[in-house]
């Protein structure tokens, strides 16, 4: 976030990553796409003292993964969190470390191509991140020299882009009391959200998903039928034919542009040249695909996308009728039998936009651009001995670190056993739940005269992890403790 | 992580209210010691610290209802010898 109105966002994603840049004064927002004009895969390929980030690690990546001087890490977004680290050529890399390359192609990729330079930037992560995610994620990008100003959910970034990249932009004043349900299928995950949109506060209502049912799945799907059919067509045997090393790669690479064709056009083929050999010949792979034949080959993949919903729709208990947008993002939502599955449920309730693969980083940018904080999503208090609760922070409090700092004096009912007890609790319109407890060793000898003072304090960090921390006021060493899992929404008003 | 296992909370609120006397404290020593805290006390643990205040003429002065209840949990029963809580009737 930037005093002159221009933000810079990204998406950080399982398969593909982008950045993009939004300016408040004319309200555009624009993605740092590669040269073909899609995100770049976030996979980093390390050959030699090298390292290689995008499409061109992707693309070589079945070429060269079984050699010993190559070496490609793939969906690390997975790994973070973990404490995780890769023994790449002998030395032991964090999940961090890698995902700062993914940081360090996104920041040098804008300033070689447009000459942008991203110093600091809102990053989009998923709903269910937690603070140990969020704290390595932001190790990667503080390596590549990128500072998070703050984290926003995913589908949040996502109804942000669409609404503020309107022309006219839609205000959400306009949607006040309305439910929306984000569908983001990308490459490597299907994530549901449903969002309820309430006096400026977008807030999640609940979450479903698919790990291993994405665009990554149905390029394989779909390289497995072409290569049966091109098997069947020429009367061969997978077991007489030698298999080039870069076939896989090339193969992959045309079955996903064939894929992505057969959104817009019926029919299409895949080539793949000198793909096989005999010890006499070379094949060829020509092969046409129809949109028909593909989308029956991952019929099933839909079906199960479509209970997804349902289930999202029953955790947050909706029912369809009382969702008002269907937002439809990620790659693979594209696909026509999936927009026909969803338009005989939704109606015309469904929001396509033509920046599906990238309009979450443009959402984060024009965040960052329009200074918008995130919010608490509920109310963190602490029970007291005598059963009441007390809250610590509201509803809707900006999650700042700067403004989250709150001190709170107590002492102890009972000291006999020498421990303080505090419970922490969040509060929502489901009701209170216990969050965690803290224990504070505290002196039992002074009873006769006072009770024990206790100083318990609590923070958020810029990670929006909560820490609370308790020391007894005859002894030296603090007791704390760290919350990763407070719910935050986002303050769009 | 939320969590199903509750420690009960034996931390209370310190306002510093400037009260000398929630209880008619008959110890001279005591007052002005700013004791309000003593109303959440648990009440076998006032009758451990200060006996007078559990004294059976004017508990019910002294003590919140919870507090006599939580002191008469602990009180050695007459009939069996124990800490039984008066259960020991029902048997």
């Amino acid at each position: 976030m930037t005093s002159t109105g221009i933000g810079f966002g990204i998406d950080f994603g399982t398969t593909n990553s982008v950045a993009a840049i939004a300016d408040q004064s004319t309200g555009r927002s624009r993605p740092f796409t590669d040269d073909e004009g899609r995100p770049h895969p976030s996979v980093v390929w390390y050959h030699g003292d090298d390292v290689t980030v995008g499409r061109e690690a992707k693309e070589q990546i079945n070429r060269y993964s079984e050699e010993g001087l190559h070496y490609f890490a793939t969906s690390v977004k997975r790994h973070l969190g973990y404490e995780k680290s890769f023994n790449i050529f002998g030395k032991e890399r964090s999940a961090a470390e890698i995902a700062s390359e993914v940081f360090r192609h996104l920041k040098t990729h804008a300033r070689l191509s447009r000459n942008e330079e991203i110093k600091e930037a809102v990053v989009a992560v998923p709903v269910y991140f937690d603070g140990r995610q969020r704290r390595e994620l932001r190790q990667a990008a503080d390596e590549a020299g990128v500072f998070i100003t703050t984290f926003v959910h995913e589908p949040f970034a996502a109804i942000a882009g669409y609404l503020f990249g309107q022309e006219p932009e839609i205000s959400l004043e306009q949607l006040d009391r309305s439910k929306i349900l984000v569908f983001d299928w990308g490459g490597g995950t299907l994530d549901i959200t449903v969002v309820s949109v309430k006096s400026g506060n977008l807030t999640e209502l609940s979450t479903a998903g698919l790990n291993d049912r994405a665009g990554d799945k149905f390029d394989e799907s779909l390289m497995n039928a072409v290569q049966s059919s091109f098997l069947t067509r020429n009367e061969l045997n997978i077991t007489e034919l030698t298999q080039l090393k870069s076939t896989k790669d090339r193969f992959l690479v045309e079955c996903e542009r064939a894929k992505i064709t057969l959104s817009d056009k019926k029919k299409d083929n895949v080539r793949v040249a000198q793909a096989y050999q005999t010890e006499s010949k070379l094949y060829d792979i020509d092969e046409s695909v129809t949109r028909a034949e593909f989308e029956t080959l991952i019929s099933q993949d839909i079906q199960a996308a479509l209970h997804e919903i349902d289930k999202a729709l029953h955790k947050a208990n909706l029912d369809r009728s009382e969702i008002t947008h269907v937002l439809l993002i990620g790659g693979s939502s594209n696909i026509p039998a999936l927009k026909r599955a969803l338009a005989d449920r939704f109606g015309s309730r469904i929001k396509t936009v033509e920046n599906a693969g990238t309009i979450i980083a443009e959402g984060a940018a024009i965040i960052a651009a329009r200074q918008i904080w995130p919010v608490l999503a509920e109310t963190i208090g602490i029970n007291l001995s005598d059963g009441s609760n007390y809250k610590i922070y509201d509803a809707g409090t900006p999650i700042k670190s700067a403004t989250g700092y709150k001190p709170v004096n107590m002492f102890c009912t009972d000291p006999r056993d020498g421990q303080a007890r505090l419970v922490i609790t969040s509060e929502n319109n489901i009701g209170i739940t216990i969050k965690d407890n803290l224990v504070i060793p505290v002196s039992p000898d002074l009873l006769k005269y006072r009770n024990e003072r206790v100083e318990v304090k609590f923070r958020f960090d810029d990670d929006l992890i909560l820490h609370v921390s308790g020391k007894g006021a005859t002894k030296e060493k603090n007791e704390s403790l760290e919350l990763f899992d407070i719910k935050f929404g986002l303050y769009t008003g | 992580m939320d969590t199903n296992l509750q420690l009960k909370p034996n931390l209370m609120l310190d306002l510093s209210e400037k009260v000398d006397k929630f209880f008619p404290l008959y110890r001279p020593e005591l007052r002005g010691q700013n004791r309000q805290d003593l109303r959440y006390l648990p009440g076998d643990l006032i009758g451990e610290i200060y006996p007078e205040l559990v004294d059976r003429r004017c508990i019910k002065n002294n003590l919140t209802p919870e507090q006599i209840e939580e002191y008469e949990q602990y009180l050695v029963c007459e009939l069996c010898g124990r800490r039984c809580a008066g259960t020991c009737v029902l048997d």
